[in-house]
């Protein structure tokens, strides 16, 4: 009887264990030279696909309608923002999935999500900043809200410092040597705040609907664009926080700039939000500014690489244009896609737009209305390959190997 | 008296200034997002060989509004009537649709797809219709 019981004992006892037995732990790292984020706005998940390979890693689902995708001031997280088309507004943050220790690749997953009063504050896909840390914009309560925790995780509290802003609006901002420069579009001024105190120091007026902005490394100086003119503001020495001069834009035109791009030496091209036949280029190098037209073929997303060497214009017909960053001269053009039939208004309910992001003479496009990304070599003038995501792909955020290892 | 014109007055300016910056904003205006077009390509990525009375009540509604385009009321038209593929008439009224328009508008896309139906639509012009949704 004894035996019997001793037995049946083991047997059991093994039954039990089969549930939990050793297995064998697959790395999940790898090894590629571009990851690149695609918020698709299908479903509202951010997809990372890895390159050379071009392979999809994974899907992280974050609440839908992204409006900004941005990388981290140091490089280790991607925030996504939701647009406004609900009454919650949320930001989600991403881990890039960069390992240090082993120099490779993980899966990037989501490490919390956060609710704020209308998120924004981001420019060219990074992260506002205030002091090095990374800052979120909060357009509904008029706030800066600066995270200050060094490394952000699922437990720890998160440290943020906040900064009171004159009132609820669409912000532009930039940041200076010791200031704060925030443009306010509707209420069309710059308020510029001491970046110890918080204070005011003073208020830049008479810019109506302030949309876009960029800055002069070289100068310092930071470039507003209103309704119908530039404002102009000095951030260091005797020009700090002050109006340096004012550039109206080229006559008959119609229309003034929303974004801006860096071009080759100290040139900025910018454009108008909406489809244009032209865009504008800004020598901030010459003792006085003024705007010059480029005649284009009506576009729908423009970007400059990222050594300002070309200016890339992809038009409604799908056909992306190569023109020098310096001059605007045509160099090539390349078929990319069909047409994007209709309208493409983007609103800031959600992304809808395509978006280009390059690196080393590679430029990764989001063919929104084809749900796939192209890869394009840039000097050749070709298409390498497309890479199906299905959905409606839209922002990028390009991180490369090469800029997070020492 | 004279104050209060002259305030009313420069009240009505500064809305009508603003409403002119407001537009001048293109992303962040509220624009008009194609609503006839938007319903009637959610329609057409639906139907398995004809219409449902949902979707012929809908399409019907589009027919009668004074603010629908003559375009949208021959394509939504065109869609009621659809018995597997487009009668022979609505296949006329929407190729003179697609001749007049520009061919990367959604009206001439949706007039294509419409003209071509076959039981069913195929999987490229489903996604076209669903980027038009997509995008508003």
């Amino acid at each position: 009887m004894y035996r019997i019981f001793l037995i049946a004992s083991f047997l059991i006892s093994f039954n039990l264990a089969y549930g939990h037995g050793a297995v064998q732990r697959a790395s999940e790292l790898t090894d590629s030279d571009i990851r690149l984020f695609v918020a698709d706005n299908m479903d509202g998940s951010v997809v990372t696909i890895d390159f050379p390979d071009g392979k999809i890693i994974n899907r992280v689902s974050t609440p839908p309608s992204i409006m900004i995708l941005a990388l981290s001031r140091n490089k280790q997280y991607i925030y996504a923002m939701r647009g406004r088309d609900t009454d919650q507004d949320v930001v989600s943050i991403i881990t890039t999935g960069f390992d240090p220790e082993h120099n490779q690749f993980r899966k990037p997953h989501v490490l919390r999500t956060i609710t704020v009063d209308t998120p924004g504050g981001p420019r060219d896909d990074k992260m506002a900043t205030v002091g090095g840390y990374d800052a979120i914009l909060t357009e509904g309560n008029a706030e800066i809200v600066v995270l200050l925790s060094e490394v952000i995780d699922g437990f720890s509290e998160l440290k943020t410092r906040r900064y009171k802003l004159a009132a609820p609006d669409h912000y532009h901002y930039l940041e200076g040597e010791t200031y704060l420069y925030i443009g306010h579009l509707f209420n069309g001024f710059v308020q510029v705040l001491d970046r110890s105190s918080g204070e005011e120091v003073t208020r830049i007026g008479k810019c109506p609907m302030l949309h876009g902005m960029t800055r002069d490394e070289e100068s310092g100086r930071l470039f507003f664009a209103c309704a119908t003119e530039v404002v102009v503001v000095g951030t260091l020495g005797e020009e700090k926080a002050k109006e340096i001069s004012r550039i109206p834009y080229p006559d008959n035109t119609g229309r003034g700039c929303a974004a801006f791009f860096k071009g080759k030496e100290r040139v900025q091209w910018c454009y108008t939000e909406g489809i244009i036949p032209r865009l504008y280029r800004l020598d901030t190098s010459r003792d006085t500014y003024k705007f010059e037209t480029l005649p284009v073929e009506p576009s729908i997303k423009q970007n400059t690489t990222h050594d300002g060497k070309y200016l890339m214009v992809l038009s409604k017909q799908g056909v992306l244009y190569l023109l020098d960053g310096l001059d605007g001269s045509f160099i090539r053009e390349i078929e990319i896609s069909e047409p994007f039939l209709g309208d493409w208004f983007e609103d800031v309910g959600k992304a809808i737009l395509p978006d280009i992001e390059s690196h080393n003479g590679t430029a990764y496009i989001t063919l929104t209305h084809e749900g796939r990304i192209a890869e394009v070599d840039l000097e050749q003038g070709k298409v390498n390959r497309y890479i199906d995501l299905g959905g409606f792909p839209t922002r990028i955020v390009l991180l490369s190997k090469e800029s997070l290892v020492q | 008296m004279k104050i209060k014109i002259k305030s009313l007055f420069l009240t009505m300016i500064m809305l009508l200034m603003g409403i002119h910056f407001q537009s001048d904003v293109y992303a962040h205006a509220d624009h008009d997002k194609d609503a006839n077009v938007i319903t009637m390509a959610d329609i057409v990525i639906g139907i398995q060989h004809y219409a449902t009375a949902e979707d012929q009540k809908h399409l019907q509604a589009i027919v009668d509004s004074d603010s629908s385009t003559a375009d949208e009321k021959i394509i939504a038209t065109a869609i009621i009537n659809i018995q597997h593929q487009a009668t022979a008439g609505d296949k006329q009224k929407l190729q003179e649709i697609i001749v007049n328009t520009a061919p990367t508008s959604t009206v001439s896309a949706l007039a294509t797809i419409v003209h071509g139906f076959s039981h069913g639509i195929s999987v490229a012009d489903k996604r076209k219709l669903q980027t038009i949704k997509f995008k508003g």
